[in-house]
């Protein structure tokens, strides 16, 4: 019971300073707002690098481009070289007149584009092949390498290790910035609960006077930063909610071959992760200003 | 109840309060703390209710040390020891119940307790009729009954008071030393820091006189003494 009197009394405690405080308290949440909703968009970036990297590593293709004018025997041997490779699965041939169409499909509307290669078709034929496992894809194409009218290998793995780094980069970017721009906010819910603890400086001498206990004096100031620091989280997964299903539909409509993160559950655990990592900022700010007063 | 045991305090700016003080202050006791204005009387006051710690020598409260006592106890102190200062440290927008209030909030008391015994300490002290009166709304006596009905509140075993009577004029300041009499009477121990001369030599209790950070004199029934500056 006693716990719960002063858990209401430091709500009632804590948005009396936040009403009293007004100007700071909103100078407060913007920051913390911005600040995560940066966070955010690095977050959902390296989600997407990410996604992609597993939706390229899930197609197991090596893909081999031919020089122009293959004899049709050479073509032949190089069917059976491939098909003896241990983890190659299925292969295909694409004739040079099949790699334009497929283009022509795949631009859909963008036919202008078409105009310019339809005359003079600068596609190669291919071989697509099918491979096990990802692990085997490296030894198919370096299998083929040196093999009589291969002009260039294309594999996936090659993509995903490129797409794992740009994740990796997106990450390690997004925990930099999140690190400097979270020192910020604390910073500034820190200030702002300072002054709340100045205005109020005497009742504090008075509480530890007649006996109060250290977290009956620190819980609504506390509470006062997580609220703050919540508040603010609150804001950034709005904008990142909002933003990203704009982005979403927009990148659907126009470009629907590129594989987007779907945005659940993915928003749903952004918002959790910047509500919790608004409310950490807000403990730890008024921590800060807490941790002096409390000293006698 | 309290025990001083060659007590030395000398505050970080060098400044020597206290040093060689062993006193004893029994259950149920009235003290008298007199002597000149930096004699260390406050400081005296501060180690006995833990605002400060001594440099040297031990402090105890009911066989407890206070220089030992861990920092999560120290509120626990606070509730059996009432405090009034001079200045009564009311907070200025709360009403005469609510700074009273206040004292039982903080140590978790419900609201029914509150609403009991909050009333019923202002009507000891003689304000009955002046519950809901801001502190610029009471005159100095009234404000120090305020502040004392705060310090007994929580029902301490010792109330301490740091010259209670500064501001007061003579009839209003024997009305607190009446009513401070009264709660020792009831069984609180007082310890009470004072100039006020008159006050001293007619209630006739033990009077600790103090001079240049030690014990002067220390009579079981005296008057403030003719010696002191």
């Amino acid at each position: 019971m006693a716990f719960l009197r002063s858990f209401g009394r430091g709500f009632r405690e804590a948005f009396r300073g936040i009403g009293a405080n007004s100007v700071l308290s909103l100078a407060s949440v913007s920051t913390a707002a911005l600040t995560l909703a940066v966070l955010a968009g690095f977050l959902m970036a390296a989600a997407n690098v990410h996604h992609l990297a597993t939706v390229v590593e899930g197609q197991l293709q090596v893909r081999v481009y031919l020089e122009d004018g293959l004899p049709e025997a050479d073509l032949r041997q190089l069917e059976a070289y491939i098909a003896g490779i241990p983890g190659v699965v299925g292969q295909a041939y694409v004739s040079e007149e099949e790699a334009l169409e497929r283009l022509r499909q795949y631009l859909g509307d963008d036919q202008f584009i078409l105009a310019a290669v339809e005359e003079d078709n600068p596609l190669p034929a291919s071989f697509e092949i099918q491979v096990l496992r990802p692990d085997l894809v490296e030894r198919v194409a370096f299998e083929l390498k040196d093999q009589l009218g291969v002009r260039e290998i294309a594999y996936s793995a090659e993509v995903i290790r490129r797409l794992l780094d740009l994740t990796n980069f997106f990450r390690l970017a997004g925990l930099i910035v999140a690190v400097l721009l979270t020192g910020v906010t604390v910073f500034i819910i820190a200030n702002t609960i300072r002054i709340t603890v100045f205005a109020r400086r005497d009742e504090i001498a008075i509480m530890k006077l007649v006996g109060a206990t250290d977290w009956y004096i620190r819980w609504p100031f506390v509470l006062e930063g997580i609220v703050l620091g919540a508040a603010g989280g609150g804001i950034a997964a709005l904008l990142a909610v909002g933003g990203y299903r704009w982005l979403f539909r927009f990148v659907v409509e126009r470009v629907p071959f590129l594989p987007l993160v779907g945005p659940e559950p993915m928003l749903h655990n952004v918002t959790l992760v910047l509500l919790a990592i608004g409310a950490l900022v807000g403990v730890v700010g008024s921590q800060i200003s807490v941790r002096r007063l409390l000293e006698v | 109840m309290f025990e001083l045991k060659g007590v030395a305090k000398v505050y970080p700016n060098r400044v020597v309060a206290l040093s060689g003080v062993d006193l004893r202050i029994d259950r149920g006791e009235f003290v008298f703390l007199v002597g000149p204005s930096g004699a260390g009387k406050s400081t005296l006051l501060k180690l006995l209710y833990r605002e400060e710690t001594a440099t040297r020598g031990q402090i105890f409260f009911n066989g407890r040390n206070l220089g030992r006592l861990h920092p999560a106890l120290i509120p626990h102190i606070r509730r059996k020891v009432g405090v009034v200062f001079q200045d009564c440290k009311l907070l200025p927008n709360k009403t005469a119940l609510e700074n009273v209030a206040f004292a039982l909030e903080v140590t978790g008391a419900s609201g029914r307790e509150i609403r009991r015994r909050a009333p019923a300490v202002l009507d000891l002290v003689g304000l009955g009729a002046r519950l809901k009166a801001y502190p610029h709304e009471l005159s100095s006596g009234e404000q120090q009954r305020v502040a004392l009905a705060r310090a007994i509140v929580n029902n301490p075993a010792a109330v301490i008071a740091d010259e209670p009577t500064g501001n007061l004029d003579p009839d209003t300041a024997w009305g607190i030393v009446a009513l401070l009499d009264e709660i020792n009477r009831r069984g609180r121990t007082v310890i009470m820091a004072t100039h006020a001369q008159g006050i001293v030599d007619r209630l006739n209790r033990r009077v600790v006189a103090m001079a240049q950070g030690r014990i002067h004199r220390d009579d079981r029934q005296g008057g403030y003494g003719h010696g002191l500056p």
